[in-house]
């Protein structure tokens, strides 16, 4: 039990003490929300700038623009540098939403069993 | 774990049945210490690729048109080795949540294996399901291709970046240095996406262990408050 006195991978799991109120939120939810919400939106703001760069690929293969392809070039590759990890970032930012929630599952695990622990007793009698 | 026996329960379950709660497997041990450090890997690795591609995007603007030999070398090696990068940032952060998974398998085993000793004097629980044994073998295969992945970026990076430092435009007896990173590197296009498949095949098989463990969890508890003789199948 040591090892849920100190913050490591394991306490954080497993609340240390026992809860007061077993039905109150755990935070978890919520933050889950938020990320996945900011995520979404890092997503959607590197497919509102992929439109441009689309444009800019179509250039390349219209023989009427053969004169600007160098520079579109270098302007997609500038582009999609930092466009290709940033919808990464956003994707990341939602799977640790979805990590969040479930972090917050294991913890109300936890909390359940506190609570059947309690409500056992008196469930078997009246059982 | 003492195991006094092991029995089929009326619902189908194989358990093991023993005096004492089993607490949790040296699996379940792993994940929970390694949940974390893997998902603030992934994290931090795609974080990482971000501010990396600003510097190759500063890269790119001042090598078109025209440039030395060493710029774009460099620019096109760090295009070569973004995705494998990104893949296994990718990769970490799935393994974080397929710990997680784990975790909660490991903490409905070891709280319902307290409650038992407590509550029921024996303590039933189920062996390791094949989707459970599905779920670790699929994770392990999905990182061990997205690092092998990894490796045929590398080793294409390599070959791009001696291609393109051979000048401007590059020698052209150089063009097989080219193709062999373009070969290499279609090679390890799929190989990533197969390896992400593995990965979330493997979250799969952990969600439907969660679902059957959870089943065997109602019937449990449902069993202690009403005694052997209760009508089973609450949980399915």
């Amino acid at each position: 039990m040591s090892k849920l006195n100190s913050i490591t991978s394991l306490s954080l799991l497993r609340p240390r003490s026992r809860t007061a109120s077993y039905n109150e939120e755990v935070p978890h939810y919520r933050a889950a929300i938020v990320f996945a919400a900011i995520g979404i939106m890092v997503i959607a703001f590197v497919t509102a700038f992929s439109g441009p760069v689309a444009a800019w690929v179509s250039d390349l293969t219209d023989p009427a623009k053969a004169g600007v392809v160098e520079s579109q070039t270098g302007r997609i590759e500038t582009y999609q540098a930092w466009l290709f990890p940033l919808f990464f970032v956003g994707l990341a930012i939602v799977l640790t939403g979805i990590s969040v929630s479930l972090w917050g599952i294991v913890r109300r695990i936890w909390i359940r069993a506190q609570a059947l622990d309690e409500a056992l007793p008196a469930l078997k009698r009246q059982g | 774990m003492s195991t006094t026996a092991t029995a089929k329960t009326p619902y189908g379950f194989s358990v093991n049945i023993s005096r004492k709660a089993s607490g949790e497997t040296f699996i379940h041990k792993v994940a929970n210490y390694m949940w974390l450090p893997m998902l603030a890997m992934g994290v931090m690795v795609l974080a990482g690729t971000f501010i990396v591609g600003i510097f190759q995007a500063d890269l790119a603007s001042g090598t078109f048109p025209g440039s030395d030999a060493g710029d774009r070398a460099n620019l096109e090696t760090l295009k070569v080795l973004q995705p494998g990068i990104i893949f296994v940032g990718v990769a970490l952060l799935l393994s974080g949540i397929s710990f997680l998974l784990a975790s909660v398998l490991g903490a409905i085993r070891w709280a319902g294996g307290e409650m038992q000793e407590k509550h029921a004097g024996e303590v039933q629980t189920p062996r390791m399901p094949w989707t459970a044994w599905a779920f670790l073998g699929l994770m392990m295969m999905g990182m061990m291709l997205e690092f092998a992945s990894l490796g045929f970026h590398i080793y294409a990076a390599v070959q791009a970046h001696d291609y393109y430092i051979k000048g401007v435009p590059p020698a052209a007896d150089a063009t097989h240095l080219l193709g062999r990173a373009q070969t290499v590197l279609a090679y390890a296009a799929p190989l990533r996406m197969v390896g992400i498949g593995f990965l979330l095949a493997g979250i799969v098989a952990a969600l439907y262990t969660i679902g059957n463990v959870l089943r065997f969890q109602f019937d449990r508890v449902t069993e202690i408050i009403l005694g052997p003789t209760a009508p089973t199948g609450y949980g399915s």
